[in-house]
């Protein structure tokens, strides 16, 4: 069927040709081929015409769900970051605890120390002294370790670490801005589609025959379609080396 | 170092936050947020700042609309700027160093770099003043 279109198509253009060029009046046989082609041809540009209306309508459902997801995305995200802040006040307060309690250790122990010592001076036995001596080494030694060693430091240095992990986990949702940047630029792709489908619609419809097409929207700064989001430095040791460059020539 | 006032401008709430929570990671307390270019105008000439930390791309007036406007605006023109952007073409770094920002960071940004372009810059403005 369609090739049979095809063929009337190539003999509706020769006739067409025949009319230009040469001054021949079309036989009736061609011009019967042509009104049947044009018969044949009306539905079909009815049915471009139906489906060009109908994508033209989809598409501001599609651009809705697109900014839906980059709401919900931003939603979760900003959901992450309260938590996550939440958890470092609740490490720097726990971090705050632990040196105040190692701070009341590090006391009491002078004092346990400051008593024994004076202890000592009452005692009169050798080995009681000799007792007392010992205690009195065995907490010096403590205050002097200076508690970085004790179960304190490792609590510490426990918290410290997951501090750094959940700045690493905040830093990683930078992925939000990047992707609803990436996002954007595909909705404006989709309007632009959009604005040349509905176009083509009014063509159809011969409300703009003969208008320019549209041309495509000026280019939008308020997002980057070039966003990415990479661990790799080379985008960051490139941008580095124009700095230092540029710096160099202006200093 | 902590007598550092910060103005961080970006268009991406998400964005600011993490900045902002790197920014006091550092120690540096003192910050204040705009959320594009026009709000952070505002916010120089009401509140100030001693570090302008901005996005490029935000509706109203882009990062490096705002960063033309603080250069010629006698007040400010001396204003450190460190510009942290999706933006990581030759070209564009080029535009913003014309426009210009004392250094750039190409999003995602990590604490590590953000402390190094900090530290650069600062130690370049301060023993220029
Ligand atoms: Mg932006």
């Amino acid at each position: 069927m369609k090739k049979q279109n095809g063929n009337r198509l190539t003999s509706a253009i020769r006739l067409d040709g025949m009319k230009s060029t040469s001054l021949q009046p079309p036989e009736e046989g061609d011009v019967k081929d042509l009104v049947q082609l044009i018969r044949e041809l009306v539905p079909l540009l009815e049915n471009v015409r139906n489906s060009i209306e109908e994508s033209t309508n989809r598409i501001p459902r599609a651009s809705s769900q697109l900014s839906s997801v980059t709401q919900a995305t931003e939603n979760a995200t900003v959901e992450i970051l309260n938590t996550l802040e939440s958890m470092t006040a609740g490490i720097t307060k726990a971090q705050q605890a632990i040196q105040d309690a190692r701070r009341s250790v590090f006391q009491t122990d002078e004092l346990v120390m400051r008593l024994l010592l004076g202890l000592g001076r009452l005692v009169e036995g050798a080995e009681g002294r000799e007792q007392i001596a010992s205690a009195v080494t065995a907490v010096r030694n403590r205050v002097s370790d200076g508690s970085r060693n004790d179960g304190f430091g490792a609590a510490d240095q426990l918290l410290a670490r997951t501090k750094e992990e959940s700045m690493s986990i905040a830093i990683s949702l930078q992925v939000q801005d990047i992707t609803s940047q990436q996002l954007a630029g595909v909705a404006q792709i989709i309007e632009s589609v959009r604005l040349q489908l509905a176009d083509a619609l009014d063509r159809f419809e011969g409300g703009m025959t003969g208008a320019a097409p549209l041309a495509l929207p000026a280019t939008d700064t308020t997002f980057d379609t070039n966003a990415e989001y990479t661990r790799s430095d080379a985008r960051q040791n490139a941008a580095d080396d124009i700095v230092r460059q540029w710096s160099a020539t202006k200093s | 170092m902590a007598d550092h006032k910060f103005l961080v401008v970006d268009d991406s709430l998400t964005m600011r936050r993490i900045v902002v929570n790197a920014l006091k990671s550092l120690g540096y307390e003192q910050v204040v947020e705009a959320q594009d270019g026009k709000d952070a105008v505002g916010k120089l000439m009401t509140e100030g700042a001693s570090f302008l930390i901005t996005d490029w791309n935000m509706p109203e007036m882009n990062g490096l609309d705002l960063t033309k406007w603080v250069r010629t605006n006698s007040q400010f023109e001396h204003l450190p700027i460190l510009m942290i952007t999706t933006r990581g073409n030759k070209d564009d770094v080029i535009e913003a160093m014309k426009a210009r920002v004392n250094n750039y960071i190409v999003k995602p940004f990590t604490p590590q770099g953000l402390k190094e372009k900090i530290d650069q810059i600062l130690k370049v403005t301060e023993t220029k003043a």
